[in-house]
C-alpha cells in the first residue's frame, strides 16, 4: 500500500459522496454517515418521518456502489420465508427434489423498508443476516454476497400496528441515523428535481470489490492509545452501574451501551478519518459518530422519558463529562 | 522521523513545564506571602518575636512548593503531544508519537504527515508564555505590605524584642548555672545530701530565669540566684566549695551589672538620639528609659520616662528625663547590691514576713561619707567601705580622715528585695502578737472579746505563740533616713557644694 494507492481510495469514496449528494438534496451529514457504515461493514437503521426521502437515499446508495440492491416492504403480514428465501419442490430427473429459492436478503444492499412494521418473528429473521452474514434455511447455511449491509427505515411517529425492534437487533445496527426535515433552500431544490421533468442520473463509482479493498484498508488505520481510551471511556461513561458514570447516566440510563458501540465507534471513526483523507483516528472522529453509534443502545429509564430527556441529550452530556486530555 | 517527532515532544513538553511552574509558583508564593502577611501583622499587635524569621521561612517554603508543583503537573509526552494536537492539528502529532518505532505503511504515511505538521509548528506561537499579571499585582501588593509591617515598631514588637533578650540572658545565665551544677558534681568534698540540696535550688533558680519577662524580673531572679549562692557558700564546710560559690556569685553580681551598665549606655544613647530625632527615635529612647528604669527598680526615672512620652516628648520632659537617667546612672548600678543586707534579702525571698534584721552590710558604702561621721560611734560590725555614691547609711564609726578614707559601719537596710517570688506562706504563723516592749511573754490568746462589764478576759492558750516582734535597730532606720536624703540631693540641681553641706547636715544626725 502506498500513498497513491491509498489517495485513490480516498478520491473514490469522495466522489462517491458527491454522487449520492446529487440525488439526495440537503441530508449531507446523513450521506455521510450511511458512507461510514458501507466502509465499516455495517448496517444502518435510518429513522424519520414519511416522505423525507429515506428510502430514495438508499436507493441513490444503490446506485452510486453499482451492487446489487433488493427492497423488502416490511408489512404485518410478512413471514420470515418471505425475506430469506424458501425450499421449493420442483421435478428434477422425473423426482420431487427441494431447491433453496433466495429470498430477497440475497443482495449486497437489502433495503428493509419500515422495518417496525413486521412481527418480531419476521424481524428476527434478520438477525442472523445482518450478524453473521448468513441465512441458514433448514439444514443448510447460505453464505450471502460480500459485501452485505441492511439499511433498514422506521416512522418514529405511527405506533399503530407497528412493532418496536427489540434491544438484540438493535444493537446489530452499527448506526441509528435521525432523518431531518431539510431547510428551506433544500426543500426548494427537491422541488425543483421531483416536480420538473428535470431527471438526475446518478452514475456509478465504486463496486462491491472496492469496498472490501477500502474496508480492509481501513482496518490498519493507526488509532493512538489516547483515542481509543476516549472511545472507550464514552461507552463505559453509558453504564450507570460503574463508579466513574456521570450524573446524567445515573439517573436516566437503565442500561448502557453494549462492546458492540465500542466496536462501532472505534471502526466508524476510522472511516470518517479515512474519508477526511487522514492516516489517523482524532477526537473529532469519535465525537462525529458517537451519537447516531451509541443512541440506539442507551435504555433509557422511566424518569428520562418523563423528563422528556432522549438518548441524544444523555450522549451530549456524557461527552461533556469525558475529557480528551 | 522517529527523532524529530519525539525531539519536538519534548520541546512542546519543556514549554509547557515553564508556564505549569510560572502558574504554580505564583499561586503557591501568593498563598505563602498571604500567611506571611498575616503573621507580620498578627506581630504588630501580638508579641511574636520570631513571625519574621517564620514568615521568611513560609515565603521560601511556598516558593519551592510552587516550583515543585509545577513540575509535578507538567504533563508527560503524550499529553504534550494532545496539547499540542490540540492547536488544531487532528491528534496527528500523538498518533506519531504513538507509532514511534513502527514503520508499517501506513505508520509511516501518518508520521510524514505529521511531520509535515510539526515543520510547520511553532511552540512559541502556539504555546505564548503568560505571566498571570493579577497574581503578580497581588504578589508585589502583598510584598509590600509585608515589608511595610515588618519595618512598623510597635508595642508589641517593642515587648516581643525585650522578652526575647531577656529569654536570651536567661539562657545565658542557665548555662553558667549548668557549668556550676557540673562542678559541684564533680567535688568530692560535698556529701550527697548537699549535692541534692543545691541542685534543688539551682533547678529552681534556672525554672525561676525561665519564667523572667522582663529585664527587672530576670534581674530580680538573677539577685536571688547570687544570694542563695552565697547562702550556700556560708552554709558547706569545704573551703574549696565556698571559694568556687563565692566566685560565682561574685561573676553573677558582675555580670548583672555589666548588663546593667550596657542597658544605661543604650539608653543615653537613645536620650541623645531622640533630643533632635524622630519621633521613631523618641518612642526607642522611651521604651529604653523604661526598661532601664525596670531594670534598675528606679521609680524616679519610670515617672520621668512616662512623663516625656505623655507631654508628647516635650524639651521640658525631655530635661528631666535626662535628668533623672544622669541621677540613675550616678547611683543606679550599684545601687541594690550596697545597701542590701544578706539577711533582708533572703527574708523577703523566704517569705518571713519580710521584716528585715540586723544584717550586715556587705557593700554598704558611701564614699562621700567618709570622714565626716569620724566622731560617730559605730553600732555594727563595721565592715570596709568602698565604691561611689552607695545608698547604705552607716553611722560613720571608725577613724575616718578629712582626706575620705575611713571605716563606716553598714546597716545595710534591706529594701528593695525580693520579689513577686517570695513564698511567705511556709514560715509563717497564725496570730503572731508582737509584745511592744520585747519581753518575751507566756504564750497568749487574745480574744479581744468584751465582758459584761466592760473588761476584758486574758486566757493562756498553748495555741498560738508570741514572739519578741521585730528590734530595729536605731542606726538602722537612721541609715535610711539619711540615704534618702543622700538620694534626693543627689537627684536634685543643687550646686556641689550646696549638695555637700546638706548632706553633712543628714550626716551629722544621730
Amino acid at each position: 500500500m502506498d500513498e497513491k494507492m491509498l489517495q485513490d481510495m480516498i478520491n473514490k469514496v469522495k466522489m462517491c459522496e458527491e454522487e449520492i449528494g446529487k440525488g439526495i438534496i440537503g441530508q449531507r451529514e446523513i450521506i455521510r454517515q450511511v458512507l461510514l457504515a458501507i466502509l465499516s461493514d455495517g448496517n444502518v437503521l435510518l429513522e424519520g418521518v414519511p416522505g423525507l426521502g429515506k428510502t430514495e437515499l438508499v436507493k441513490a446508495i444503490s446506485k452510486v456502489l453499482s451492487t446489487s440492491f433488493s427492497r423488502i416492504q416490511f408489512t404485518p403480514d410478512l413471514m420470515p420465508a418471505d425475506v430469506t428465501g424458501t425450499n421449493l419442490i420442483i421435478k428434477e430427473d422425473g423426482n420431487n427434489v427441494f431447491q433453496f429459492e433466495a429470498g430477497p436478503v440475497f443482495a449486497n444492499i437489502v433495503l428493509a423498508d419500515e422495518i417496525n412494521r413486521a412481527t418480531p418473528k419476521t424481524q428476527s429473521a434478520l438477525l442472523e443476516a445482518m450478524q453473521e452474514k448468513t441465512v441458514t434455511v433448514g439444514k443448510t447455511t447460505y453464505e450471502l454476497p460480500k459485501p452485505f449491509m441492511v439499511l433498514a427505515t422506521q416512522n418514529p411517529i405511527e405506533n399503530e400496528g407497528t412493532y418496536p425492534l427489540p434491544e438484540a437487533q438493535l444493537d446489530r445496527f452499527l448506526f441509528k441515523l435521525l432523518v431531518e426535515f431539510p431547510s428551506k433552500d433544500e426543500l426548494k431544490e427537491i422541488m425543483d428535481i421531483t416536480i420538473t421533468n428535470k431527471k438526475v442520473e446518478l452514475a456509478p463509482v465504486i463496486n462491491g470489490e472496492d469496498i472490501i479493498a477500502i474496508r480492509t484498508t481501513i482496518k490498519d488505520m493507526p488509532i493512538s492509545d489516547a483515542v481509543m481510551d476516549y472511545a472507550l471511556s464514552l461507552v463505559v461513561a453509558t453504564h450507570p452501574e460503574h463508579k466513574d458514570a456521570p450524573e446524567v447516566t445515573k439517573k436516566y440510563v437503565a442500561n448502557g451501551a453494549s462492546p458492540r458501540a465500542a466496536q462501532a465507534i472505534v471502526k466508524t471513526a476510522k472511516a470518517r478519518a479515512f474519508m477526511e483523507g487522514r492516516y489517523n483516528v482524532a477526537f473529532e472522529d469519535v465525537q462525529f459518530v458517537a451519537f447516531p453509534a451509541l443512541r440506539h443502545r442507551l435504555a433509557l429509564n422511566f424518569e428520562a422519558i418523563s423528563d422528556g430527556v432522549s438518548a441524544d441529550d444523555v450522549v451530549r452530556k456524557i461527552m461533556e463529562s469525558v475529557k480528551t486530555v | 522521523m522517529d527523532k524529530s517527532i519525539k525531539r519536538f515532544v519534548c520541546r512542546v513538553r519543556n514549554r509547557i513545564r515553564e508556564q505549569s511552574i510560572i502558574d504554580y509558583l505564583t499561586k503557591s508564593a501568593g498563598v505563602g506571602m498571604l500567611i506571611a502577611v498575616f503573621l507580620s501583622l498578627l506581630a504588630l499587635v501580638v508579641p511574636f518575636y520570631e513571625a519574621v524569621f517564620v514568615a521568611a521561612i513560609v515565603i521560601v517554603l511556598s516558593f519551592f512548593t510552587g516550583i515543585l508543583l509545577g513540575m509535578k503537573k507538567t504533563p508527560n509526552s503524550m499529553q504534550a503531544a494532545l496539547y499540542a494536537d490540540a492547536k488544531g492539528h487532528h491528534e496527528k502529532i500523538s498518533t506519531a508519537f504513538y507509532l514511534v518505532g513502527k514503520e508499517d505503511a501506513f505508520s509511516s504515511l501518518q508520521k510524514k504527515d505529521a511531520l509535515y505538521v510539526i515543520d510547520n509548528f511553532s511552540i512559541r506561537k502556539e504555546f505564548p508564555i503568560r505571566f498571570p499579571v493579577k497574581s503578580f499585582i497581588f504578589l508585589v501588593t502583598l510584598s509590600i505590605v509585608f515589608v511595610i509591617s515588618n519595618m512598623t515598631l510597635t508595642p508589641a514588637k517593642r515587648l516581643a524584642n525585650m522578652r526575647h533578650e531577656v529569654s536570651k540572658e536567661a539562657k545565658e545565665e542557665i548555662a553558667e548555672l549548668e557549668k556550676i551544677e557540673k562542678e559541684l558534681r564533680n567535688m568530692d568534698e560535698l556529701s550527697q545530701s548537699e549535692v541534692d540540696e543545691m541542685q534543688k535550688q539551682l533547678e529552681q533558680a534556672k525554672k525561676e530565669l525561665k519564667e523572667a519577662q522582663s529585664h527587672g524580673e530576670l534581674k530580680k531572679a538573677q539577685e536571688r540566684i547570687v544570694q542563695k549562692i552565697e547562702k550556700a557558700s556560708e552554709n558547706v564546710k569545704s573551703k574549696t566549695v565556698q571559694e568556687m560559690l563565692a566566685n560565682a556569685a561574685e561573676e553573677g553580681k558582675e555580670r548583672q551589672m555589666e548588663k546593667e551598665a550596657a542597658l544605661m549606655e543604650e539608653a543615653k544613647a537613645a536620650l541623645e538620639k531622640a533630643a533632635e530625632g524622630s519621633k521613631k527615635d523618641k518612642d526607642e529612647a522611651y521604651e529604653k528609659l523604661k526598661e532601664f528604669a525596670e531594670m534598675t527598680g528606679d521609680k524616679n526615672l519610670s515617672r520621668a520616662a512616662q512623663e516625656y512620652k505623655e507631654s508628647s516628648y516635650s524639651g521640658e520632659a525631655y530635661a528631666k528625663a535626662n535628668q533623672a537617667l544622669q541621677q540613675a546612672s550616678t547611683n543606679g548600678t550599684t545601687s541594690d547590691y550596697a545597701s542590701t543586707s544578706q539577711n533582708t534579702g533572703q527574708n523577703a525571698s523566704q517569705g518571713n514576713n519580710g521584716q528585715s534584721q540586723n544584717g550586715q552590710g556587705q557593700n554598704a558604702n558611701a564614699g562621700n561619707q567618709t570622714g565626716n561621721n569620724a566622731n560617730g560611734q559605730g553600732q555594727n560590725v563595721a565592715s570596709q567601705q568602698s565604691g561611689n555614691n552607695a545608698n547604705g547609711s552607716g553611722n560613720g564609726a571608725g577613724t575616718g580622715s578629712a582626706n575620705g578614707s575611713g571605716n563606716g559601719s553598714g546597716n545595710g537596710g534591706g529594701w528593695n528585695y525580693g520579689s513577686k517570688d517570695g513564698t511567705e506562706g511556709e514560715n509563717k504563723k497564725p496570730e503572731n502578737v508582737t509584745i511592744p516592749d520585747g519581753d518575751l511573754g507566756d504564750d497568749e490568746n487574745l480574744t479581744g472579746q468584751a465582758n459584761n462589764n466592760d473588761s476584758t478576759t486574758k486566757e493562756k492558750s498553748n495555741e498560738s505563740k508570741t514572739w519578741s516582734g521585730n528590734k530595729v535597730n536605731y542606726d538602722e532606720v537612721s541609715g535610711k533616713y539619711k540615704e534618702k536624703a543622700h538620694k534626693k540631693v543627689n537627684g536634685s540641681n543643687y550646686p556641689g557644694k550646696i549638695k555637700e553641706k546638706i548632706k553633712d547636715y543628714f550626716n551629722g544626725l544621730n
